[in-house]
């Protein structure tokens, strides 16, 4: 039997630990000096993002995360006068509710903006193009047209646009779709053979074909589909005060570096990543305020 | 009382030895028991009694030596265990009635699943045998309404129900408050006088010397003395069979 | 908070998906209740049979399986297996696994209430004329039965619940089709529904073991 002493050093340690999952912050101190709690105006910034989405948001073997989504975060709390930041690893199925539920300011984690979605939460302006790809075996032949996937099992994370399109053509092309809670275990399937492809963002699928040989990418579903951050819906002044970050980010190439770091190359010209929109908000999108503003960069 | 010798013993034990572990519990027993004899086994307590009773239907395997059942070596490996038990009926001291079952459900359950009889057969004959202990109209009850004595009756009456060659009686009183005890002495004397053949563990001394046709000390696993109960209790032969004696009827 | 848990809207759109999800939960629960009882039922009555070596084997494996937590079994069954060629689809995983898991609790179950019939009801039944296995059917196991009985129905249950862990294993039950709707639809009330779809299930299965219960218990 531990003594009492052992038992409560193992307490203390488990209770330390406790709390919201991996933690990226570097924590910082600004002005005077004073650090208050994460989520409140004097502490870090508290986002949420499914650590395990590669180059979004990955973990580290310390525990901390990296990735695109990441560096976006360190950037707008430094760029808000944030201490630091730290990441919730929330994982995706849950990741609205969460935010629902106050658990974090906002969503870091990068949340395809769909018309149905946003009735239910406010986003940012798209940062970042996201199309369809399909990620296979690197033995499978190509898929030249969506013909090819008749008939096959199709991995996709559980609750992605990309479940979504699946799901909705699941009928019309007889596939076989097999939800998962991470995208990763999503990559395994394809690599045990479980399933033939995974369909995830263009990003994430050749980031994955990057890390491993045994998987390729090939067809890319054109979706003019987006990126963006997700805030709780009465948060309006807080979303439009990131949305200048994003805007200030975008215009002073900070996006561009980014991309460039994590993405495998530059933006494209007039691509999600280089082009600030009018208002604020997505155009199309439930919660757009059309009211033009001046970007406030410093 | 008519003891049938022209036929060979029901029951030949020899040389019997038992130990458990490090302890040898029945040294060397030599017994027969004829048919339709009715044999009182009594003897202080841990002299091997019950282990002697539960070797004659291998509920014990004895470590050494011979049990002959009409005959046949209880032990030979071409010996149904099971077929034989079913001609050795035995009674229990606490009776062991199956609790979920009725009186009949107890009497007729081996009858309906151990020999394959029929519904309706079993239970012609478990009545019967129910009838033979007196308790005909207690078929439908649970053993947790019965009596003491009414408990063992059944008891008895499911060892019948297969029409054992010999019951052996393992203390079928001794669980019993005294004024139940009666009841099932007196099926006992009716099953003697019906020519069933018995081997009793007992401490009822005042009915071994009534209806017993022999009588055996057991002591410290051996058998000291075997005879008639005239004899052995008015005139033991060993010092042990007195001091025994002694103490067992000295109580009220 | 209405909005966010309650929004009748989105349960409506979701309820195809959630009641779809149903029947799968439904299915496995009652597939896994099926051959984890009777699969523990075996194993305590190999286990009876007493041969030392079985013995081991059945203890290990039993010890194995109630200490590992389901979730772990199921991702090394369904993740690891693979890599040395043995390969199920998530659903025979899914059943698999919590088959195994409920069949060891259920062998200790039935194993002490077992133990806990009285010896003299064996030695009665063998003196009858019963075999070993007749005598554990017809007069032992009836009474270990009732014993047995609220344990069992209670891990039944609580196996059937766990069957949202198959959601890991790409299962389309409850908490699989709830997930995608919440991520879908960016707002939590599907989960509301998963849990009203569980409590729908599962409320008459617990009323139905209490049933089961007094039925089966002691008349004294």
């Amino acid at each position: 039997m531990p003594s009492t002493r052992v038992s409560a050093l193992i307490l203390f340690l488990s209770l330390s630990q406790a709390g919201c999952g991996a933690d990226g912050g570097r924590g910082g101190r600004t002005g005077d000096g004073t650090v208050g709690a994460a989520g409140t105006p004097d502490g870090p910034l508290l986002v949420a993002a499914d650590v395990g989405f590669a180059p979004h948001a990955m973990a580290r073997p310390d525990g901390s995360a990296e990735g695109f989504n990441i560096d976006l975060a360190e950037e707008i709390a430094r760029r808000l006068g944030r201490p630091g930041y730290e990441i919730v690893d929330q994982e995706w199925s849950g990741i609205f509710a969460g935010l629902a539920a106050g658990r974090f300011e906002f969503i870091i984690a990068p949340t395809t903006m769909t018309y149905e979605r946003s009735q239910e939460v406010l986003f940012v302006e798209g940062y970042l193009d996201t199309d369809y790809t399909f990620l296979i075996d690197d033995d499978a032949p190509d898929i030249e047209s969506l013909e090819d996937i008749r008939g096959q099992a199709i991995a996709v994370n559980n609750g992605s646009v990309y479940d979504v399109w699946a799901t909705e053509n699941a009928d019309f092309y007889d596939l076989e779709v097999q939800r998962y809670g991470k995208n990763a275990d999503a990559v395994q399937a394809v690599l045990t053979g479980r399933a033939f492809a995974n369909l995830a963002g263009e990003s994430v699928a050749r980031w994955a074909a990057m890390q491993s040989p045994l998987v390729r990418t090939t067809y890319t579903i054109k979706s003019g589909s987006k990126f963006s951050a997700a805030f709780r819906n009465d948060d309006v002044e807080y979303r439009n005060r990131v949305e200048a970050v994003l805007e200030c980010m975008k215009s002073d190439g900070t996006m561009a570096r980014l991309h460039e770091k994590w993405l495998g190359g530059p933006p494209a010209a007039g691509s999600a990543a280089t082009t600030v929109v009018e208002g604020y908000g997505e155009p199309g999108m439930a919660g757009y305020d059309p009211t033009p503003h001046r970007p406030l960069c410093s | 009382m008519q003891l049938t010798r022209s036929q060979p013993p029901i029951l030949e034990i020899e040389g019997l030895r038992k130990s458990f572990g490090d302890t040898e519990v029945l040294r060397g027993i030599d017994l027969e028991v004829d048919r339709e004899e009715l044999v009182f086994i009594i003897g202080p307590s841990g002299s091997g009694k019950s282990t002697l009773l539960r070797c004659c239907n291998r509920l014990e395997d004895a470590t050494s030596g011979s049990i002959k059942f009409d005959g046949t070596d209880i032990s030979a490996p071409s010996v149904d265990i099971n077929e034989l038990r079913q001609q050795m009926g035995m009674v229990f001291q606490s009776f062991n009635l199956y609790p979920h079952l009725t009186a009949l459900g107890n009497v007729t359950l081996a009858l309906h699943r151990a020999v394959g009889q029929t519904k309706d057969e079993s239970e012609e004959r478990g009545r019967a045998a129910l009838g033979r202990v007196g308790l005909s109209e207690k078929a439908d009850a649970y053993p947790n309404e019965l009596s003491g004595g009414q408990q063992q009756r059944v008891a008895i009456a499911r060892a019948l129900a297969l029409e054992p060659r010999i019951l052996l009686m393992d203390e079928p009183t001794s669980a019993l408050d005294p004024e139940l005890v009666g009841s099932v002495l007196k099926v006992i004397r009716e099953l003697e006088e019906s020519g069933m053949t018995m081997l009793i563990v007992s401490h009822e001394m005042q009915f071994a010397r009534e209806a017993a046709d022999r009588v055996i000390f057991l002591d410290q696993g051996e058998v000291l003395e075997s005879g008639a109960p005239d004899q052995i209790f008015s005139s033991p032969e060993h010092e042990r069979t007195r001091a025994f004696l002694k103490r067992i009827l000295a109580q009220p | 908070m209405i909005d966010s848990f309650f929004n009748l809207d989105v349960m409506a759109r979701v309820l195809p998906a959630i009641i779809s999800g149903m029947w799968v939960t439904l299915g496995l629960s009652i597939l896994v209740i099926t051959s984890g009882t009777v699969f523990g039922l075996a194993l305590a009555t190999l286990r009876a049979l007493q041969y030392r070596v079985v013995n081991w084997f059945i203890v290990f494996f039993v010890d194995a399986f109630r200490a590992i937590p389901a979730l772990v079994i199921l991702m090394v069954v369904f993740f690891a297996l693979p890599y040395v060629d043995v390969q199920l689809s998530g659903l025979v995983t899914a059943w698999l696994c919590l088959s195994l898991v409920l069949a060891a609790f259920c062998e200790e179950i039935f194993w002490t209430s077992i133990l806990s019939v009285d010896k003299g009801q064996w030695e009665a039944a063998r003196s009858t004329g019963f075999s070993f296995l007749q005598s554990l059917r017809y007069v032992v196991l009836p009474q270990a039965m009732r014993l047995a009985l609220p344990p069992l129905t209670n891990r039944a249950i609580a196996i059937g619940k766990s069957t949202a862990l198959a959601s890991v294993v790409a299962v389309p039950e409850i908490l699989n089709q709830a997930s995608s709707a919440q991520a879908q639809t960016a707002n939590a009330s599907p989960l509301t529904l998963a849990a009203i779809a569980y409590l729908a299930i599962f409320l008459p299965l617990v009323v139905m073991s209490r049933w089961v219960e007094s039925r089966f218990a002691w008349r004294h």
